[in-house]
């Protein structure tokens, strides 16, 4: 048939099913009033189409399944398995089928799961049959089906003979508008204590839904099937094996409740239960599943980018602790669920027992603090997880909570108010940690907003426009601040009109308000204290221009109230100082370099930002000295802002780092003219170009990319750890970068293609980078960081793998770049305190060179070795050299100036500088809490030792 | 054939989501190699008695091949496509293999796998369906699409909207008479 007459055909067709029933002969009498052969053919499609039915309605592979399948399970049904006999066939468990069976020896029914005869006894699936009956004969729980034993019939099959549950699974229990409420807690408190058991015991269940939840006739839940149950991992190298049974596990889960860390196949671990579990608690108390969709496809897609509707808009009568509860099982990203099982099952119980006590659970409207008990006992249930929530909660709580819980770490990020633009970056965190007060800069000057960690309100504080920098009373009941006009000021948050403190304390830089009613505070001369009720300023350090210093600033009082700790501002480093009130002595925690925001932390540490990293160091509040050295407690931390603030009860408030997703990759000429190098935007930084000028090594996310620049097409090369600044060898066949991974640093090279395995050339226990490769000798530059924080210049023989420290000075040195005639070191260092570019000659005199004197920074050699570029701040300059030394910085020239990230390269030419224009404009709205920080701190420190 | 990255892999299907259509004919044999390789586990390996979902094969397939931290939803979209026409040729692969076992020869282009298992199960009708819907092809080719979408990809109408850039409406009218036509043609 000629596709011509076929649309024909398909138009008479389709305008036949258009219509309504009786009008449809008509038509066709009509349309094919002239070509009987084309009334045949839709009248025969009509009646094929009524007729088709389920025909390739389903799938082909599925039709095809005896094709595929195979007949390889004969069933068991009447026959005598030992001393077992078979009864009934009872269902399809995750791997094999389940009989009902009577034990005749102890005469009591059991449940029997097989596996196939077809299988070798020694295959992967009956390894992964027994080891899955061993996982679970470990679990002894009322709540979960009991495993038996394992067994082999005399024709080697395999079989775990089980606890039969008689009952109605979860699935078909489930009214259309879900369970009441008492119904729902009661078992799923008991579901949860189960699964927190197994979790305990390192067993991650991995395909929790209604139907693995049996419900006895005398209404206890059994949880089943732990069918796919596997061993947790213990150690960081699992065998093939036991990753093909992670592979194999993530398409045998149910996709509506599987976690979205499931679906995409990465590894999971207990957090992807209590995602599934916060799935099947949705469903039983909504009656609806939070993702829907009639295919694998769109279920899994809904799954990884839709947010369920609340609970408590589809069950406004639930309890809102519930609801929220539900939901923070469903965050889609693992760390910001619940990170225990038993965190759930408290919180559950909790509920249970307020139900029990009568209290109401529905969301009050207002907020209550009943005194100090009060709010002790708040602070407790924020233990459990609901902090947001805190003072959302009624006097029901109060009346059912009688023992402290175990402190739980939980954490959570939030946005205080969108729709007021805050500056989240200055804001501070109350003392008891329940409240941020943050300013907001607006048109008409700064003024401050509380943000109370039990509220959904971000409230204005009356009073306190044209302030700068605010912090909390000890009691936290009040906040001072400082304004232009009228000096220091005070203002209750609990309403009144703001009073002066100290009408000359202005320019000072935020401060701290201590237990001893005094504020500590800063201005360009140092630190000085003055009392909360009023008075005159009493400086306590001096800025000491001479040791470098230009700033003291930060300060916080310590327990005890002998001493303060603040940042000093040295030689382009901060340092953490101690002042001692007794005899106004003051000092360096030496062992802390390139510190900022220090804290001090109940563990008996300080805890401060060194760049992206939360490092702390041990420090004993009598001899007001540091004890060990400082430790990583997390890398990665923070952005650009590290802003650190750590509450009395250990609450942590930071702010995250934002991912750089629209820089993009741009060829800039001398004139500053800009043409992107290639159109993909992301989280670029640290381009370097290869020798042949062909490819660039760039850092994208994590990862090092190298970009064919004319196909524009990339190839991810590293694909462990945290991967950053690549450089080229000299060949251009590898790429050389710096990797960190578990706490710990390296230089790694790989093929630039990303075949082969990555070998290391170099380790340090800090931050360790490489920089450039020697034109001749097998020779590369790196920089390497000591606990201080500082960097220094070493080379590295690739050859030998013998290391010499180049430069090394208690300053900052960073990028060394080897000239192109290899006898030159271009690098900038930190040690008049702001960066200046040096040269260092490599022959035996190793003499160095200043290059610039007003500030540098980046060097980056021209191919000819005749110009080396460098940017200060946006300013990017070149300066000439004839190649002995002489560098003629009278002449140096401003090429352009833009907003582009700090490294950069030049072509092989000479000609264009390849930039990562620099996307990242706007400021962090989020704050990051972490409630119990400090639990978490010692428990890192711990594993540490 | 020699093993390939996912970055490879990934990089084909943006490509080709971009519009590149050589980077199809690079993509398919990698494609067609991963679901053959599934489809057999499925077999050796999986619960007997489980129904084999094309979806969950290409899901895996999909999983294992493609970077999906670097793909969006629209090369998923298109990755479900070139999957639905590989498990037709793969589907009616076996099908050949297995009638050219059963009747004791063998058709040299076919290798059969050593892992299927030859059973006297009914008969499939897959060889018939996979030459109507050639014929199909050749009276409509968008209609035949649907049809391999659908039923041999398991996609939805949405999916299949999507990936061939028409409305889903008009899916819904292709499937019908296409599923029609295949249905008198099968039954003749």
């Amino acid at each position: 048939m000629t596709p011509e007459r076929w649309q024909k055909i398909n138009e008479v067709f389709q305008s036949v099913l258009d219509l309504e029933p009786d009008k449809q002969k008509a038509f066709l009498e009509k349309a094919c009033a002239e070509d009987e052969s084309l009334r045949h053919q839709v009248e025969t499609l009509l009646a094929a189409n009524d007729e088709a039915g389920t025909f390739i309605g389903g799938n082909a592979a599925e039709d095809a399944g005896d094709l595929l399948d195979g007949n390889l399970h004969r069933s068991l049904t009447g026959e005598n398995i030992g001393h077992y006999e078979i009864v009934s066939l009872l269902g399809s468990g995750g791997m094999g089928k389940v009989y009902l069976a009577n034990d005749s020896k102890l005469n009591r029914p059991i449940a029997i799961k097989t596996i196939p005869v077809s299988y070798a006894p020694e295959s992967d699936f009956v390894k992964r049959f027994i080891t899955e009956a061993k996982a679970a004969a470990n679990l002894n729980h009322a709540n979960v089906a009991t495993v038996y034993s394992v067994e082999q019939t005399d024709e080697d099959q395999f079989f775990i003979t089980m606890e039969y549950v008689e009952g109605e699974p979860l699935g078909k229990l489930i009214p259309p508008g879900g369970l009441d409420q008492r119904t729902f807690l009661d078992w799923f408190t008991a579901i949860a204590d189960a699964l927190s058991h197994a979790h305990e015991k390192g067993i991650v269940h991995r395909d929790i839904k209604p139907n693995n939840i049996m419900i006895t006739p005398a209404g206890t839940p059994k949880l089943l099937d732990f069918g796919l149950a596997r061993m947790e991992r213990s150690n960081a190298q699992g065998s093939a094996s036991t990753l093909e049974l992670t592979k194999t596990g993530q398409i045998l889960g149910t996709p509506a409740y599987m976690s979205p860390e499931q679906a995409e196949g990465k590894q999971i671990d207990h957090r992807s239960d209590i995602f599934s579990f916060g799935v099947v608690m949705y469903m039983a108390l909504t009656g609806v599943r939070p993702f829907n969709g009639d295919s694998y496809a769109s279920v899994v897609s809904e799954l990884m980018t839709k947010e369920p509707a609340p609970v408590s808009d589809l069950k406004p009568e639930a309890p809102y602790l519930l609801s929220r509860l539900i939901m923070k099982c469903l965050s889609k990203d693992p760390r910001y669920r619940y990170q225990s099982m038993r965190e759930v099952r408290l919180m559950l119980s909790e509920t249970r027992s307020a139900l029990d006590s009568g209290a109401s659970l529905s969301k009050p409207d207002n907020i209550s603090y009943r005194g100090d008990r009060g709010v002790s006992l708040i602070v407790l249930y924020s233990l459990l997880g609901a902090v947001i929530l805190l003072g959302a909660l009624s006097g029901w709580y109060f009346l059912s909570r009688s023992s402290a819980a175990a402190p739980e770490v939980t954490k959570f990020q939030f946005t205080p108010d969108s729709s007021l633009n805050l500056n989240v970056t200055s804001s501070r965190l109350s003392p008891d940690g329940k409240s941020l007060v943050i300013p907001k800069f607006g048109n008409d000057g700064v003024r401050f907003y509380v943000r109370s960690l039990s509220s959904f309100e971000t409230k204005p504080i009356a009073g306190t426009e044209g302030g700068n920098l605010a912090f909390f009373s000890p009691d936290s009941k009040w906040i001072a601040f400082s304004t232009k006009t009228e000096g220091l000021r005070k203002v209750s948050l609990e309403g009144g009109n703001p009073v002066t403190i100290c009408d000359s304390c202005t320019g000072i830089r935020g401060g701290y308000w201590g237990e001893d009613n005094n504020i500590y505070s800063s201005t360009g001369k140092g630190i000085f204290a003055v009392s909360a009720d009023g008075g005159t300023p009493r400086f306590l350090t001096e800025v000491d221009k001479s040791k470098g210093e230009t700033e003291h600033y930060d300060p916080k009082l310590l327990p005890g109230g002998k001493a303060l700790i603040f940042t000093a501002a040295l030689n382009g480093t901060t340092r953490i100082g101690v002042f001692t009130i007794a005899d106004s002595s003051s000092k360096y925690i030496e062992e802390a370099g390139q510190a900022v925001s220090p804290n001090y932390v109940d563990t008996g540490h300080i805890a401060f930002a060194r760049g992206s990293q939360l490092m702390a160091i041990p420090f004993d509040l009598n001899s007001l000295t540091a004890t060990g050295k400082p430790v990583l407690v997390q890398p990665g931390l923070f952005g650009m802002f590290p802003n650190v603030n750590v509450s009395e009860n250990g609450t942590l408030l930071y702010l995250p780092s934002i991912s750089r997703t629209n820089n993009q990759l741009v060829w800039v000429d001398r004139n500053g003219r800009e043409t992107p190098a290639f159109e993909k935007k992301g989280d670029f930084s640290s381009p370097r170009i290869s020798p042949d000028g062909t490819r660039v090594a760039v850092s994208f996310g994590e990862d090092i990319w190298v970009y064919d620049l004319k196909t524009k097409i990339g190839t991810r090369i590293t694909d462990d750890g945290k991967n950053e600044i690549p450089m080229w060898s000299e060949d251009g066949e590898s790429v050389i970068y710096s990797t960190e991974k578990d706490n710990s640093f390296a230089v790694y090279r790989k093929r630039a293609d990303g075949t082969g395995e990555a070998e290391k050339l170099a380790e340090n226990q800090y931050r360790i980078i490489p920089y450039s490769h020697h034109p001749t000798e097998k020779i590369i530059s790196l920089t390497k960081a000591d606990a201080q924080g500082n960097t220094d210049i070493v080379t590295r023989s690739l050859e030998s793998g013998k290391t010499e420290a180049v430069v090394a000075t208690k300053f900052r040195e960073d990028t060394p770049r080897f000239s192109p005639d290899g006898r030159w070191l271009a690098y900038f260092s930190m040690d008049t305190g702001v960066p200046q570019i040096y040269a260092l000659s490599l022959d035996a005199g190793r003499r160095k060179v200043p290059v610039t004197s007003d500030g540098g920074m980046f060097p980056v050699w021209s191919p000819a070795g005749k110009e080396l570029f460098y940017r200060s701040a946006n300013k990017f300059y070149s300066v000439t050299t004839d190649g002995s030394g002489v560098f003629n910085s009278a002449d140096k020239k401003l090429l352009f100036e833009g907003k582009y990230l700090t490294s950069f390269d030049i072509s092989p030419d000479g000609e264009k500088f390849l930039m990562v224009r620099d996307e990242y404009g706007t400021l962090p709205k989020t704050v990051n809490v972490v409630v119990n920080w400090s639990e978490e701190l010692t428990r890192v420190l711990n594993s540490q030792n | 054939m020699t093993k390939t990255a996912p970055q490879e892999i990934t990089q084909l299907l943006v490509a080709w989501g971009d519009g590149d259509k050589r980077a199809f004919d690079q993509l398919m044999p990698f494609v067609y190699d991963e679901l053959r390789k599934l489809a057999r586990n499925y077999m050796r390996n999986q619960k007997p008695d489980h129904t084999l979902q094309t979806t969950a094969l290409v899901n895996e397939a999909y999983l294992r091949l493609i970077d999906s931290s670097r793909v969006n939803w629209q090369n998923r979209t298109h990755f479900f496509a070139i999957s639905a026409q590989l498990m037709r040729r793969i589907l009616v692969d076996f099908a050949r293999a297995k009638n050219a076992n059963k009747r004791g020869g063998g058709d040299p282009k076919v290798t059969f796998d050593e892992g299927l298992p030859v059973t006297g199960g009914k008969d499939t009708d897959l060889i018939a369906l996979d030459e109507a819907l050639k014929e199909l092809a050749g009276m409509n080719e968008r209609q035949s699409q649907i049809v391999e979408m659908r039923y041999f990809g398991g996609m939805n109408e949405k999916e299949i909207a999507e990936a061939l850039e028409i409305s889903e409406r008009t899916v819904r009218r292709d499937w019908k008479i296409a599923r029609a036509w295949l249905f008198r043609e099968l039954n003749r």
